[in-house]
């Protein structure tokens, strides 16, 4: 089966800022999360699969069509939000919800009215009188009730207060019931991204650092505190990112951990006093700070 | 780029769309205007004059509501990523927006350009002056076009509201100038209503400046790699 995106090689340069050299897959039926800090190049990345911003060079493919070419075609089975994006405020949500139901015809009204009960919206309300929480409930209703085939979201928890967040998350893991649905979403809540994503994509200044699945991701980072004296770079494992040392105690951070890790580092005269797992968020600050590519 | 629409149909649906947003407004310029229309029709020539400026006053108002509303804030409050989100080119976009645009101006347009000149051919005033009307009318149509090609082509606001109230300065010279020119002067106290050569090269002139307008613009944004 083709994958959901392919990108090959894709530029894109702008003033003080450019994406480059993006080499990106995502497989159909899964869920990607996209992590970065702010400015790091997510929502670049997607308004390019959007079609909404021209790559200067590479080739971006989606739903097994070249863009900008079938961008019309691929569109109609695509569902972007962003947290940027608006809705007219002065219009209804049910205003919106005929407007997209004209040009879409696989509508489900049955799931948009289902959706309504569930964000608790008032479709005869005007848009302008949404706080931002209803305002991204609304927005997303009128994506899920037309059954894109793929989800691209920058940004779609941002702002929102927990319940509203809770909301959301949980609709989108309703989505994911359909296994030949994908979704790219972008977010710099690693909590968000742990809790859905199957595969995980740092991007940092424009590139992208690292692009596992989350499994793999998460069980080859280990924080690891040693007793002894560290010796010098030159003998470093291989992973090891972060080195902090306090009195005799020594913090190692590592993205490559394995069977040989702990002899290897025992090897060096030292005495490993604990193992943790660590966090998303803990490995992207590591990855980002270390600039290491696992 | 290819610079035509590629879906009619999807055109047609943004400019539905425009005009549902923004037709409540309209309806009170149009209220405001059959008000204008109804001072001139009184006849005395204090209520006409009054009523010629408040048409004049509510169709520059009404182009710059029109372009304001439906392009520099559309911009600002970040809904041209929704609409660009859906199915549809850059260019399905931008003829949708020209052409609401237009449609939404033709409304208040048609209404005082064929209010005026029926006022004028039924009404014992000078039917020489339906050229005079014609003329200026199409200049007020020009500003428009003008303005909104400026604002769909440039992301600058301080560009786009200086372009609209420069094009507004040359309004008053243009009528003055129009009034004493040969081919229209002579006959604006007449019944004889005469489509002189200068009258007909003036609105050549005019409708040429509208398509080279919207031709440049197309072409403007046929090359642009950004589109939110």
């Amino acid at each position: 089966m083709s994958p959901a995106i392919a990108l090959k090689g894709v530029c894109k340069q702008y003033d003080g800022f450019a994406l480059r050299d993006i080499d990106l897959e995502l497989p159909t039926g899964q869920v990607m999360g996209l992590v970065g800090v702010n400015g790091a190049g997510k929502s670049t990345l997607l308004r390019l699969l959007m079609g909404l911003i021209r790559a200067d060079g590479g080739e971006v493919e989606v739903l097994a069509q070249r863009l900008p070419r079938a961008q019309v075609a691929v569109k109609r089975d695509i569902g972007y939000a962003s947290d940027d994006m608006r809705l007219y405020g002065g219009q209804t949500l049910r205003w919106h919800m005929n407007f997209i139901r004209s040009i879409y015809p696989g509508w489900d009204e049955t799931y948009a009215q289902d959706l309504l009960a569930r964000f608790d919206l008032k479709p005869q309300q005007k848009l302008a009188g949404y706080s931002h929480g209803q305002r991204v409930k609304a927005l997303l209703l009128l994506i899920f009730a037309r059954h894109p085939r793929l989800l691209l979201l920058d940004e779609p928890t941002t702002g929102l207060d927990p319940v509203a967040r809770g909301e959301v998350l949980a609709a989108l893991s309703d989505v994911l019931h359909d296994e030949r649905r994908s979704i790219l979403f972008s977010s710099h809540n690693t909590a968000d991204v742990e809790q859905i994503a199957d595969s995980i994509t740092f991007i940092h200044a424009g590139g992208i650092v690292a692009s596992r699945d989350k499994e793999s991701f998460l069980d080859s980072w280990r924080r690891i505190l040693c007793q002894g004296e560290w010796p010098d770079d030159a003998r470093r494992p291989a992973g090891v990112v972060s080195v902090r040392r306090s009195a005799s105690l020594i913090e190692l951070k590592t993205g490559a951990f394995d069977d040989s890790t702990l002899p290897a580092l025992q090897a060096l005269g030292l005495a490993v006093s604990s193992v943790e797992p660590m966090s998303l968020e803990d490995i992207f600050v590591t990855t980002v700070r270390g600039g290491h590519n696992p | 780029m290819s610079w035509f629409a590629s879906d009619a149909g999807m055109v047609r649906k943004l400019i539905v769309k425009d005009w549902q947003v923004y037709q409540k407004q309209l309806a009170v310029y149009l209220a405001a205007m059959l008000f204008a229309l109804g001072l001139i029709g009184m006849g005395t020539p204090w209520m006409a004059s009054a009523g010629a400026l408040l048409l004049l006053v509510l169709l520059v108002v009404v182009g710059s509501f029109a372009i304001e509303s439906s392009v520099m804030t559309e911009r600002k409050q970040q809904t041209v990523p929704f609409v660009m989100s859906l199915p549809v080119t850059p260019m399905d976009f931008y003829w949708g927006k020209l052409l609401a645009n237009l449609v939404i101006y033709l409304a208040p347009f048609l209404l005082v350009t064929g209010g005026l000149l029926a006022l004028i051919l039924t009404t014992p005033s000078p039917d020489g002056a339906v050229t005079w009307v014609v003329v200026i009318a199409t200049f007020m149509l020009v500003i428009f076009c003008v303005s909104l090609c400026v604002a769909i082509a440039l992301d600058s606001e301080g560009w786009n509201t200086f372009t609209m109230l420069a094009l507004m300065t040359l309004i008053g010279p243009f009528i003055y100038w129009v009034s004493r020119l040969d081919g229209i002067a002579p006959y604006l106290k007449t019944d004889d209503m005469v489509w002189s050569a200068p009258v007909v090269g003036l609105l050549g002139a005019e409708l040429a400046v509208i398509a080279i307008t919207i031709f440049v613009t197309s072409w403007v944004h046929s090359r642009k790699s950004s589109f939110l």
